[in-house]
């Protein structure tokens, strides 16, 4: 395969049980290098569980996720080199704003270390707030925040878990450009899970459709839009405004 | 199994030996004993059933009963009062009314047998209900500390939503505020219920035959560690049944609440209500601390004009470092194991749980108990000579910090576990993808965010381990005389006098805990999970 290259994520046949519940059942998909992949499905559908077994925080009964050509399946999550970023931003809030941003770069000598945060707070153009706690900031700030912390230790892909649900519409618009521009900046590989169907639609390079722990399609906005693979894509969708 | 999960089972074994270790340890004493049910001496039981058992059972019961019906109402009255109500000095009040928490049920006992022995009469007042009532005085900050932060928890929706249902206030805290803060006072009765089946002290000066103090006669009196051992099985089986009965009532509701945490809309009491608020707790703290703090530095003002003021093991200083050393060694034992083990069984699911289980048994099981378990396990060790150049540990201190730890570590993790479970999981969640393996999310992340509660454990710990008698008794080191033992030595022979400076340092001591509980529970520290 020629595009194996840029293939940054790479989940093949990934299952997820609770019990004898199917929480994520057998779902394949990969995401290219720079690419950010819109995750979206209604509330229940498994998404978030899908996001948290890639990471490692959650067990897989079976399946396998590479990063590059590294095979993670059998790595803890602080392992794998995987980003994440919480809807709730997950903040620690005994720590300055500089010293969160630092946490995944212990790696780095110190010089390095402060070189890394300082140009990661630009990118989110936060550099002034670094002496600050999380708690001084407001909801979308902090929010950039988490990004800078996901993105500081360059991960191989990062992963964003309904990331704007907490900010209020006016702000989510805001931050959602934002955060874009930022991820296409860096070149770092991302998928975003959200219930939102415009959000995928608009920010997505591509976007799958999760259903009852299944991908139902995953391909191009307007792909999907247009040629929705079965019926409950075209439902899901039929309601959405976008690109009016 | 494929070979990821063999290298993760590989990987996470230190840790399962190692929780698994301090589980075994610290249940081994109770489980000694429970063995000796399997094999039960008839003989012993019939006798025991002919003579002291039932009248023991009897007043253990009725002590038992009476002292949780005095503790529920009066925590739970005094609560509601400076959560719901705002009156002048509410909140030092509020404050002051936890501190009968360092004043020992046996230290309150005879202050109060000397002052009512004027007005009911020297054998009047030794009755099993002035017992009662000293031990509900001393007993009640349980109750109060967590009705007041299940009243505090409430979510003001459900107040509002009831008052504007057309409950009354009077309605609204029995149908709404009441049954929600069931679980919390269930928990603060069990503790009290549990603390007068180990009470030894305050029993014996009422002269209430209770069967703690009957193991603790049995043990001294007649040396028959058999039959002690047995009757030690009676309030194993009650303290079970206790927990299992707070479980129960538990029940399956889901008592947690959604919405803002800003506790009921206080109504300003004024004119008389005011006074009659201020008037009624302040009558409370003045009978369960003040008197008896006035009383105890008269008598020890006696003592030391009489020269009365050491014993033969030495004076207050030298009573005094006992009790500091074997307080901040058990304190340290407790909170440093009890965080291990929380920390440790959060990681591993239902089967840590079940381990951090085993390792607080010994919090169900009244002290003199504990004291003869680990008596019985340590010298088995000392038989086979385990420990290396002839050291005994039956006697040492290792011996009794040991039995404090299989005790009290349940406070500990108890405390501990419920400020991890405040830490968000996103934050563990990130601080892992971010890199950091388990001990530098414990102590990066986690730890940090629950040091409130931790202080708050060690708190607890320290004033229980001040105050307690039973086990420090019977398995100090010889010379390691704690405040507490020289009060009970004082206190056997009814020689108040001396009993007094002791009890006063006991007091002062537990009072700074108590104090650091205070500011660890305002600062968000909880006593609940």
């Amino acid at each position: 395969m020629t595009e194996s290259a840029t293939t940054a994520l790479r989940v093949e046949g990934l299952t997820c049980r609770y019990g004898s519940h199917l929480a994520v059942d057998d779902v394949s998909f990969t995401v290219q290098a720079g690419e950010l992949l819109a995750l979206v499905g209604p509330s229940g559908c498994g998404k978030s569980t899908l996001l948290r077994a890639v990471a490692g925080l959650e067990p897989a009964a079976a399946g396998r996720v590479w990063l590059g050509d590294r095979d993670v399946t059998a790595l803890e999550a602080e392992q794998r080199r995987i980003g994440l970023v919480f809807q709730d931003h997950a903040l620690f809030g005994h720590m300055r704003v500089d010293a969160n941003v630092a946490f995944g770069l212990r790696h780095l000598p110190r010089a390095d270390r402060a070189a890394r945060v300082d140009e990661v707070l630009h990118l989110v153009r936060l550099a002034h707030t670094a002496r600050r706690y999380p708690h001084e900031l407001s909801g979308g700030e902090q929010q950039r925040i988490a990004l800078a912390r996901a993105l500081a230790p360059r991960p191989g892909v990062v992963l964003l878990d309904e990331p704007f649900a907490s900010l209020d519409e006016q702000l989510r618009d805001e931050v959602r450009v934002e955060v874009a521009a930022v991820l296409a900046q860096q070149g770092t590989a991302a998928v975003l899970v959200t219930h939102d169907r415009a959000e995928a639609l608009t920010l997505g390079g591509r976007v799958a459709v999760m259903n009852a722990g299944r991908l139902a399609q995953i391909g191009p906005p307007d792909e999907v839009y247009e040629h929705p693979a079965d019926a409950f894509v075209e439902a899901f969708l039929a309601t959405t405004r976008w690109r009016a | 199994m494929t070979v990821a999960d063999h290298t993760v089972a590989i990987r996470t074994l230190p840790g399962w030996v190692a929780i698994t270790g301090v589980a075994a340890a610290l249940a081994a004493p109770v489980a000694v004993v429970m063995w000796s049910l399997t094999d039960p001496d008839t003989e012993i039981w019939q006798q025991l059933w002919r003579t002291r058992l039932p009248g023991m059972l009897r007043e253990t019961l009725v002590l038992s009963v009476a002292v949780l019906a005095g503790t529920l109402v009066l925590g739970t009255a005094l609560a509601w009062l400076v959560t719901a109500y705002e009156f002048r000095g509410r909140r030092v009040l509020a404050w002051l009314l936890v501190t009968p928490l360092a004043v020992p049920g046996y230290v309150l006992g005879f202050v109060w047998l000397d002052t009512l022995a004027e007005p009911m009469g020297a054998r009047g007042v030794r009755s099993i209900w002035v017992c009662a009532a000293v031990l509900t005085l001393t007993l009640y900050p349980y109750v109060y500390l967590f009705a007041r932060a299940a009243f505090r928890d409430q979510a003001q929706a459900a107040v509002a939503a009831a008052r504007s249902l057309g409950a009354s206030r009077r309605r609204t805290f029995w149908r709404v505020v009441l049954p929600a803060a069931r679980p919390s006072l269930a928990a603060g009765a069990a503790l009290v219920v549990m603390e007068v089946l180990t009470d030894i002290g305050t029993v014996r000066l009422f002269n209430v035959s209770t069967v703690a103090d009957g193991v603790l006669r049995v043990w001294f009196g007649s040396g028959d560690r058999d039959a002690a051992t047995e009757l030690a099985m009676v309030l194993i089986v009650a303290a079970v049944g206790l927990i299992a009965l707070e479980r129960g009532l538990r029940g399956g509701a889901r008592y947690s609440q959604h919405g803002a945490r800003r506790g009921p809309v206080t109504r300003p009491l004024r004119g008389v209500g005011g006074a009659a608020a201020l008037g009624g707790a302040s009558l409370v703290l003045g009978a369960a601390v003040l008197m008896p703090v006035v009383r105890l530095a008269g008598w020890a003002t006696e003592a030391h004009r009489d020269g009365a003021t050491q014993t033969v093991a030495g004076d207050l200083g030298h009573h005094l470092s006992a009790t500091l050393q074997v307080a901040a060694l058990a304190t340290a034992v407790c909170v440093g194991l009890g965080t291990g083990l929380a920390l440790a069984a959060r990681r591993r699911g239902r089967a840590g749980a079940v381990l951090a289980r085993v390792a607080s048994l010994g919090y169900a099981v009244p002290g003199p108990v504990v004291a003869i378990g680990v008596v019985v396990t340590l010298a088995a060790l000392d038989r086979r000579g385990w420990v290396p150049g002839g050291v005994l540990l039956v006697g040492s201190l290792v011996g009794l910090v040991y039995g404090l730890a299989v005790r009290f570590l349940a406070v500990g993790y108890q405390g501990v576990d419920a400020g991890l479970a405040a830490v968000p999981a996103h934050a563990v969640d990130s601080a892992r993808t971010l890199g950091a393996r388990p001990w530098r999310v414990a102590l990066r992340v986690e730890l940090p965010q629950a040091r409130a509660a931790l202080l708050a454990a060690a708190a607890l710990v320290a004033v229980d381990t001040v105050k307690e008698l039973p086990i420090t008794l019977l398995l100090r080191p010889f010379g390691t005389d704690t405040l507490s033992v020289w009060v009970w030595q004082a206190t056997s022979e009814s020689l108040w006098v001396q009993a007094a400076l002791p009890s006063l340092a006991i007091v002062a001591v537990g009072m700074v805990p108590v104090a650091v509980l205070l500011w660890a529970l305002e600062r968000g520290a909880r006593v609940t999970s």
